[in-house]
């Protein structure tokens, strides 16, 4: 009988945690054990995410390089002009080239990007011209008044706010504004309704801004990039409030799950939590034209909502929890959650147990890493959105400049006596009238280019280089996340390979077992 | 007593029949040397496009010196013709125009190593990756089993997705950037024939 009870212990033992489970016990091989060390050993040093760093070093070096050749060549381009007239002796010849340098240039920002040099403009083209220039510099500066307005406002809001409601959270206010915000004292309503006159001018300004006329075509760089912009904002608005949407129904969908009690009600509001998780997962942004990567913000949401279970799951183990013991109410809906995961879900554990620690933390920080990359690429977004305002600054400034070069050439110069019966260089640099107007045009010329056409040039390779960083650093991040989660295995290869029991531990077993036989024996 | 080590040995030698570690090893040489295929061939597309990107940069600086050129043939015609007061006027309007600076955070790295780094870091890169998938395939030949396997593919296909989508968004995006450069340089060869065009 004990012979029989030593087996079944001894068979038990090394059976049990073997073959078809996870092994626990098995012989060890000196030349798995080695392989193993060396498969983590090199697969650690390749270092497999620190490769695109230098990549991305690359990247920067190469963006410097170009933005110093764009300055350069702008610049040289910009000196050429005003040496050429400066150089021009011939008076007719000298002012000739004055005027097709800045009403070509307008055309193009105003009303036709593709016009080329020599295009023909007549007096009424020219008019029409100056005419869409005094507009955007009209709406521009409302614009920026109306904006000092709000600030202002808003100071006054928040000092009332404080002073009515000293517990409570000051709510911020935004223009245009998607709610009205709470004005439940006079001072306040004030406060409120000069923000909101100054915000909703602000805005007219705005649309003004975007809806210059040019003479013909309207299709110049400023109406361009105008729409350009405008379209952005409007997706980036559209999204968020779908998502919003979808936000609002998985919170409720949670808190139904949790107040569910009868498990055929648990299983469908389980069934709900899910789709309602997947539906911000999989926010398809393709019936939202040019949503491109923003539909990114639903899977930052999900992938927030799926991390934060994770993770109260894993400081679950500090208070006890345990891996496989069904969920406590509590926990019910984390564990919901995380099993909305794959790789959770494929698992064989039921679906209201608790999954292992291990497999918690692998999932919880590729999950970080998941966020890192959809947080990297909408944050692309971001400044591809910035720079594209960037350069639409730079253009308006481009127009003002050149209007007032030409207000200059045209008003003030032709009411002084001949002063364009001169070369332009011929009164530049004296004291006479001639000779001031003269400066303030050809500084206006310069300035068009130092602070428009260069701006907007340097923005243009700026965005080609953002184009390109946003793709290597997803690839970083990937295979970050790749790098690491080959390497957890591997760890375990090589703790599996070296556990194994060597041939002196097997002896040492035999012996033992022979001496319990003769024990039991005698 | 003899049973009795024939059972023993008997399940210690059966002790040998789980997969786990040979599966695991298995994919894992199989993601390995998948990883270092598409590394090599992404290395070799980014060398490509900040080739191109050179060239443009080269062309750009050489458009530049041109026009400078072109610029000091006028200013050394003053200078040598005494017209200091031209001179003077270039020199101011250069000065009060300030150009506009960009908050462009960069950092000041020495392009030249920059790129030598880039190129001996990839492969020095392949080479460790080849060496683990070697040694993974090693393990993996050996012998048998178990099922946390399941856990693993489900994980490896999540993180395989990810790549493959960052993987497909560096293709595409590579081919549109060399698209634009090739557009830059275009623009740029216009706008030099342009200029050399433009009568004094």
């Amino acid at each position: 009988m004990t012979r029989v009870a030593l087996a079944i212990v001894l068979s038990g033992l090394v059976v049990g945690s073997s073959g078809c489970g996870i092994p626990l016990i098995h012989l060890y091989r000196e030349a798995d054990y080695t392989a193993a060390v060396k498969a983590r050993t090199a697969f650690t040093e390749a270092k497999i995410g620190d490769g695109l760093v230098a990549e991305r070093t690359r990247l920067e070096a190469l963006l410097k390089s170009e933005l110093e050749a764009v300055r350069r060549f702008a610049l040289a381009r910009r000196d050429e002009l005003l040496i050429a007239l400066l150089a021009e002796t011939d008076a007719k010849k000298s002012w000739e080239r004055f005027d097709v340098s800045v009403n070509e240039r307008l055309l193009v920002l105003l009303d036709d990007a593709s016009a080329g040099s020599g295009t023909k403009i007549d007096e009424a083209t020219l008019k029409k011209l100056k005419d869409a220039a005094d507009g955007l510099r009209l709406k521009t500066v409302t614009a920026r008044l109306k904006e000092e307005e709000m600030a202002l406002a808003v100071h006054a809001y928040r000092i009332e706010f404080a002073r009515g409601h000293p517990s409570d959270d000051i709510p911020t206010l935004s223009c245009p504004s998607s709610k009205d915000p709470l004005a439940d004292i006079p001072t306040l309503t004030v406060a409120l309704k000069a923000y909101k006159t100054a915000c909703k001018d602000y805005l007219d300004a705005r649309a003004g801004m975007e809806n210059i006329q040019g003479p013909s075509k309207s299709d110049g760089l400023w109406q361009g990039l105008s729409s350009q912009v405008k379209t952005a904002e409007g997706v980036r608005a559209t999204v968020q409030n779908r998502i919003a949407d979808l936000k609002g129904q998985y919170k409720a969908a949670k808190d139904a799950y949790a107040a569910a009690s009868d498990p055929k009600e648990v299983q469908e509001k389980a069934a709900a939590l899910k789709s309602a998780l997947d539906k911000l997962a999989k926010f398809d942004t393709s019936n939202v034209p040019g949503g491109g990567t923003l539909g990114l913000m639903g899977r930052i949401e999900a992938l927030q909502a799926q991390l934060a279970s994770v993770n109260k799951l894993v400081d679950g183990f500090t208070t006890g929890a345990k891996a496989g013991a069904t969920a406590t109410v509590d926990q019910r809906a984390d564990v919901a959650i995380a099993r909305t995961i794959g790789s959770l879900a494929a698992t064989t554990e039921g679906a209201s147990k608790i999954p292992a620690l291990g497999v918690l933390l692998l999932e919880s920080r590729r999950l970080e890493l998941e966020l890192e990359r959809a947080r990297g690429l909408l944050a692309v977004e971001d400044t591809r959105l910035a720079l594209l305002k960037r350069k639409r600054t730079a253009l308006a400034s481009e127009i003002d400049r050149l209007r007032d070069a030409r207000l200059q050439a045209d008003t003030e110069l032709s009411d002084k006596s001949n002063c364009r019966g001169k070369p332009v260089a011929a009164d530049f640099g004296t004291s006479s009238a001639c000779g001031q107007i003269t400066a303030f045009a050809l500084i206006d010329v310069a300035d068009s280019w130092s602070e428009g056409r260069l701006v907007e040039e340097q923005v243009d390779w700026l965005l080609l280089g953002l184009r390109y960083r946003s793709s290597v650093e997803s690839s970083e991040v990937a295979l970050r996340q790749w790098n690491n989660l080959v390497d957890v295995p591997l760890a375990r290869l090589v703790a599996y390979h070296e556990s194994g029991i060597k041939l002196e531990t097997v002896l040492a077993l035999i012996n033992s077992a022979v001496l319990i036989w003769i024990g039991a024996a005698q | 007593m003899h049973r009795w080590l024939a059972m023993i040995l008997a399940v210690v030698a059966l002790s040998g029949c789980s997969t786990v570690p040979q599966e695991l090893a298995q994919k894992m040489a199989a993601y390995t040397a998948k990883i270092k295929e598409t590394d090599a061939g992404y290395a070799a597309m980014r060398d490509e496009l900040a080739a191109a990107r050179h060239a443009v940069v080269d062309q750009m600086n050489a458009d530049a010196a041109a026009a400078e050129a072109r610029n000091s043939r006028f200013i050394d015609a003053w200078r040598l013709a005494g017209d200091k007061r031209r001179i003077d006027m270039t020199d101011t309007l250069r000065k009060v125009s300030v150009p506009t600076v960009l908050p462009v955070d960069l950092q000041p790295a020495p392009p030249l190593s920059a790129d030598t780094a880039a190129v001996v870091a990839a492969k020095a890169r392949a080479e460790k990756l080849d060496s683990a998938a070697k040694a993974l395939g090693t393990l993996a030949e050996g012998h048998s089993l178990s099922d946390d396997a399941t856990f693993y593919t489900q994980f490896f296909q999540a993180i395989g997705s990810a790549v493959q989508d960052a993987r497909e968004k560096e293709t595409q995006e590579t081919a549109t950037a060399k698209n634009e450069v090739s557009t830059k340089a275009k623009e740029l060869a216009a706008t030099a024939e342009s200029a050399t065009k433009t009568p004094k």
